[in-house]
């Protein structure tokens, strides 16, 4: 026992005075280290103060105990007479409509979300708005509106003033500043709220297909949640039209987007440890190489292999923590920071975290990932022997995996993966990538073994800068795999990260392009539809008027069973078949819907009916061409056959219909029209007049929606290149740490190379050579790789196409080739530099 | 007179000085030697350590540039090479050994030995590598690296190295300082062998009073100076 404690005593007096003496010699492993740990500590304070913002306002954020999703039909009178017994039921109405101002001559107009709300709204959290005092008012009068800060600046509105909707005029109650049950409308877009004695103002029918109706529902307390749940889900049961939500499943659209961003800067920032911990190895291989004189000498006066490990182990592990907890007290105070960041509808207020939990784990991981590359590295300390004193020849050392560390570190990565994806709800994503992470080594270290196989093979005489190169990469002792396998893991790594920041910036892009229309019109009845098309072609006469016939359908059967009793919820595409669809016919298929697979119908009867589907959908849903698929069109159910599958980009702001009719079929249906409008520069359409002639005709305004969402996306592409600079870093320094495996080593051979006459340019040509051939075989490995990885993390995590860059493939390969061989020149060149004098004198 | 002397002469240093500038102290290693080495001719320099030995020796291999004084070799001032004649020269006319041996440790002994050919880009290195190493009777260790090497087999690769280029002259820094008494003999056998086979000249340093008994001179070196 007091020998076990002198030992432990001896290695911290060992490693501490070894740190504090040679602490300006281990900059590239404090800056990697300290870089890749604050990016994953700062993520997980981001996540967990995200988590808690929103956990604590769950039944705020969705509204309820439960919402009851019922989209374009109101609830059955019995059902809400059932809803009734078991707590407060809220009803919201909503629709989109056209807003205008009248003030000062001018007159200004808007297309809204507007919210129709009832007397028990909100069931939970409150509506704050600038002047509290008058919303007593706005529930009591039938002329009052709450409007959001963006429709109150687009009409140049405020408190008091007085705003049309549908003909009727409203007073401005107030400009509201957060309400509970928050949505896509209230970030982006121009949002009014009216109470139900508004709507009746309006003389809207309730069954008008527009309104979209949900419900809440406040659970009495006289019997447990769990059990008015249940009575809930009782009451539901048999109504496949129905869908329940609540507050631990609130899936809206920020939460998720924040949850799967979040997820995927934590995979890429334990991605960036685990390529740091590939780059402190490479370093602790170099300080080993460096230190062989004093490691044999240290063993030579009875030092253990296994006692060295633990003085240079027991450094990188103190290194690491105390940097763990710097980097964990800056990332701290980061959620304050962010608040600015964050658009002020999203209701969020991130507090600082300092939580000893996120500490624990997010240490333990970082320590976990660096251990599984630090163990070989140490290793190496066996290959050293007290005899290369006597015999005076020293071996530069490599990773060694024995049978015992391939045990250990098989052990390290499950608990590894095992800590990283516990709790998390994308862990089989997780686990996919770290699994993936393993296999690209492997993928690298045969890459190498091939390329040793092709150089014997291919014996060609190049020139004498070429023998060497090769000799170098062919020697058993050689450290091509670790410096091959560390610049494909860096490349790759940067790669993903340009890629998935491209695919960003693209979809973000794309909302810029011309073809998004300007204006969006549905409700046209067709009654109104030739005139409404001659009064748009009044404003602009070269104005594109894509006009399309819409009817709503529902998928009730696929050859004849019940997609829902087999297709998951969680199914990407369950959404096409959960309820009511809008659906079209065309002539012939869209130039941005290409057919991918089976062809435009030939016969177009009015008898068959011949469908086209979306691609990917139909993949999801295992729709096969021929497939016979059950309409509900209206209440009445008719049977068509799958023809073709069509590629459709929803995110391309046009019109796109997972479903498509043949002509002649869906000219029986009653049909509303849909339509986009392109007007040229500098042409604007009246939208008070359009208002005044087709009072039911509702628009959306593209132009501005996609700003909005720009705007936002803007900033999370912003974050995404922010993480892919600090992924450069990182990447650069394993780079730099790939070389400076090969320093000692490197040095000596040049030295000797120098003394036996060889000339300084076929030095520098043997060594960049060497690099050249070691970076031109991982190209194509890091290329494939990097795109798959970062295809799945945009369609498993983002839901964005992925898009191929080559130009960018083209210029991150000679950026990094000509950054690393500059490195590796400017190494050589300080190599040569010193007198030889040194050498020779044994120093 | 003059003349036939440069001719007979394979170097020559005149008047060399070298200093070392350390911060503000200048420490004077070589003071004034002049020295002729004649082609084929085998010189022993012995001397203290610190007296100057294996400075003069790098002076003479254009490892080291005097700071003073010239010199010649083959009628060429050598001192006056750049970095680039000076490798082109070493190449072609110089073969170095070391007390320490400095073998490439990730190049096998045929590898190391073949280098200087290699170097030289003569095709059938290997070829001429495996002939002298076999001569030297290290035919079962071809393939070997330089861990996997006894002292003495080293320092022979480590002649081969520097002979198989069959230089004008061959430099050796304490050739046998690394060995014990029967290797010691070994090397030098070998080293003069090959020293008169290739009719190369030898400048040797050595503490070794026998192997300096072997040469055809003797200088001795004190505090910079041949006395």
């Amino acid at each position: 026992m007091e020998k076990l404690f002198n030992q432990i005593q001896f290695i911290q007096i060992q490693a501490w005075r070894d740190f504090i003496r040679n602490f300006h010699k281990r900059w590239v492993i404090i800056v990697t280290i300290f870089i890749s740990t604050f990016v994953l500590f700062l993520i997980s304070t981001l996540n967990f103060s995200i988590n808690q913002e929103l956990k604590a306002n769950t039944k705020i954020i969705l509204g309820g105990d439960a919402e009851i999703e019922v989209n374009t039909k109101p609830l059955d009178i019995e059902i809400v007479k059932k809803l009734e017994l078991l707590g407060d039921i809220s009803l919201n109405t909503s629709l989109t409509s056209m807003a205008s101002s009248n003030l000062s001559n001018e007159v200004l107009t808007a297309f809204i979300r507007l919210r129709v709300v009832d007397k028990k709204y909100p069931l939970y959290g409150s509506i704050r708005t600038k002047d509290p005092d008058n919303l007593e008012e706005f529930y009591k009068k039938d002329n009052q509106v709450l409007i959001n800060e963006n429709l109150s600046t687009n009409l140049k509105v405020k408190t008091g003033d007085i705003i049309t909707i549908r003909n009727k005029d409203f007073i401005i109650n107030s400009i509201i500043q957060d309400i509970p049950d928050i949505g896509g409308t209230a970030i982006f877009g121009d949002l009014a709220i009216i109470n139900e004695k508004g709507l009746k103002l309006m003389d809207i029918k309730e069954n008008e297909n527009f309104l979209e109706y949900e419900y809440r529902i406040k659970f009495y307390d006289k019997i447990t949640e769990t059990e008015s749940r249940s009575a809930l889900k009782q009451i539901i049961l048999n109504n496949s039209d129905i869908r329940l939500r609540f507050p631990e499943n609130t899936s809206n659209l920020v939460q998720n987007s924040l949850n799967n961003f979040s997820n995927f800067l934590s995979l890429i920032s334990l991605t960036a440890i685990l390529i740091a911990g590939i780059g402190i190895a490479n370093t602790m291989i170099a300080l080993i190489n460096q230190n062989q004189t004093s490691i044999a000498v240290q063993k030579s006066l009875g030092l253990s292999s296994r006692i060295i490990q633990m003085i240079f182990g027991y450094q990188i592990i103190l290194l690491t923590f105390i940097l763990c907890v710097i980097a964990f007290l800056i990332s701290g105070i980061f959620p304050n920071l962010i608040n600015h960041f964050l658009p002020a509808s999203l209701g969020l207020q991130l507090q600082s975290v300092f939580d000893a939990r996120i500490f624990l784990k997010t240490t333990l991981i970082v320590i976990l990932a660096i251990s599984i590359f630090l163990i070989p590295a140490l290793n190496a300390v066996n290959q050293l022997s007290a005899n290369s004193l006597f015999r005076n020849s020293f071996n530069f050392v490599n990773f060694t995996f024995s049978k015992r560390t391939i045990m250990i570190n098989s052990v390290l990565i499950i608990l590894l993966i095992l800590l990283f994806t516990l709790g998390n709800s994308l862990w089989i994503t997780n686990i996919s990538f770290l699994i993936g992470f393993v296999i690209a080594i492997f993928i690298f270290y045969f890459t190498f073994k091939t390329l040793t196989v092709f150089m014997l093979k291919y014996n060609q005489s190049a020139g004498l800068a070429y023998l060497l190169a090769k000799r170098n990469i062919l020697s058993p002792q050689s450290l091509a795999p670790v410096i091959l396998t560390t610049l494909g893991m860096g490349i790759t790594l940067l790669l993903t990260i340009v890629y998935v920041a491209f695919s960003f910036q693209s979809f973000v892009n794309k909302g810029l392009e011309n073809e998004v229309p300007d204006y969006f019109f549905i409700n046209i009845n067709q009654d109104v539809k030739d005139d409404f098309v001659s009064k748009i072609t009044s404003y602009d006469l070269n104005s594109t008027v894509n006009i399309v016939p819409l009817a709503t359908a529902k998928i009730t059967k696929i050859n004849g069973v019940d997609p829902k009793t087999y297709i998951d919820k969680n199914n990407n595409s369950s959404w096409v078949i959960e309820s009511e669809r809008r659906i079209s016919w065309s002539e012939q298929p869209a130039k941005n819907n290409p057919i991918v697979e089976g062809e435009w119908w030939d016969s177009n009867t009015a008898e068959n009916l011949y469908i086209s589907f979306d691609y990917n959908a139909a993949k999801d849903l295992d729709i096969e061409l021929g497939d016979k698929i059950t309409l509900s069109i209206y209440g009445r159910e008719v049977q068509g056959e799958v023809k073709n599958f069509r590629d459709v980009d929803y995110a391309d702001f046009t019109i796109n219909f997972a479903v498509i009719l043949n002509t002649a079929f869906g000219q029986k249906i009653p049909h509303e029209y849909l339509a986009t409008i392109n007007l040229s520069p500098n042409k604007r359409i009246n939208e008070g007049e359009l208002i005044e002639m087709f009072p039911n005709i509702s628009s959306i305004k593209i132009a501005s929606y996609v700003e909005k969402i720009n705007n936002l996306l803007n900033k999370v592409s912003l974050a995404v290149i922010v993480l892919s600079l600090i992924i450069i870093i990182i990447g650069f320094l394993v780079i730099s740490s790939a070389i400076l495996v090969q320093g000692k080593s490197q040095l000596y051979q040049q030295l000797i190379f120098k003394i036996l006459g060889l000339k300084k340019i076929i030095i520098l040509k043997s060594s960049v050579l060497e690099f050249l051939i070691i970076f031109f075989t991982t190209i194509i490995f890091t290329t494939i790789l990097s795109s798959l990885a970062s295809y799945l993390i945009l369609n498993n995590i983002f839901n964005i196409k992925w898009v191929l860059n080559l130009p960018i493939t083209f210029m991150i390969f000679p950026i990094v080739g000509i950054i690393t061989i500059y490195m590796i020149l400017r190494t050589t060149i300080r190599n040569l530099n010193p007198k030889v004098y040194p050498l020779i004198r044994n120093n | 007179m003059v003349k036939i002397l440069i001719m007979s002469d394979l170097i020559t240093l005149n008047n060399i000085q070298l200093q070392y500038q350390n911060g503000s102290e200048v420490t004077e290693v070589i003071k004034g030697i002049t020295l002729a080495i004649k082609k084929q001719e085998t010189l022993a320099i012995i001397g203290k350590s610190g007296s100057g030995k294996t400075s003069l020796i790098m002076l003479l291999a254009g490892l080291e540039k005097p700071t003073s004084g010239s010199i010649i070799f083959k009628n060429q001032i050598i001192s006056n090479f750049n970095e680039e004649e000076l490798s082109d020269f070493r190449q072609k006319n110089i073969g170095i050994i070391f007390q320490s041996f400095y073998l490439i440790p990730n190049y096998t002994a045929l590898e190391n030995v073949a280098l200087t050919l290699e170097i030289n880009l003569q095709k059938n290195a290997i070829e001429l590598a495996k002939e002298i190493l076999i001569t030297l009777g290290l035919e079962h260790r071809l393939q070997h690296y330089p861990s996997q090497l006894s002292g003495g087999e080293q320092q022979r690769v480590a002649i081969a190295r520097a002979v198989i280029n069959k230089p004008s002259i061959i430099l050796a820094d304490e050739p046998t300082g690394n060995l014990d008494d029967e290797n010691s003999l070994l090397i030098s056998d070998t080293l003069f062998d090959v020293v008169k086979s290739f009719g190369s000249s030898l400048c040797l340093v050595t503490h070794d009073k026998e192997l300096a008994q072997r040469c055809d001179r003797q200088i001795i070196i004190q505090d910079g100076k041949i006395i």
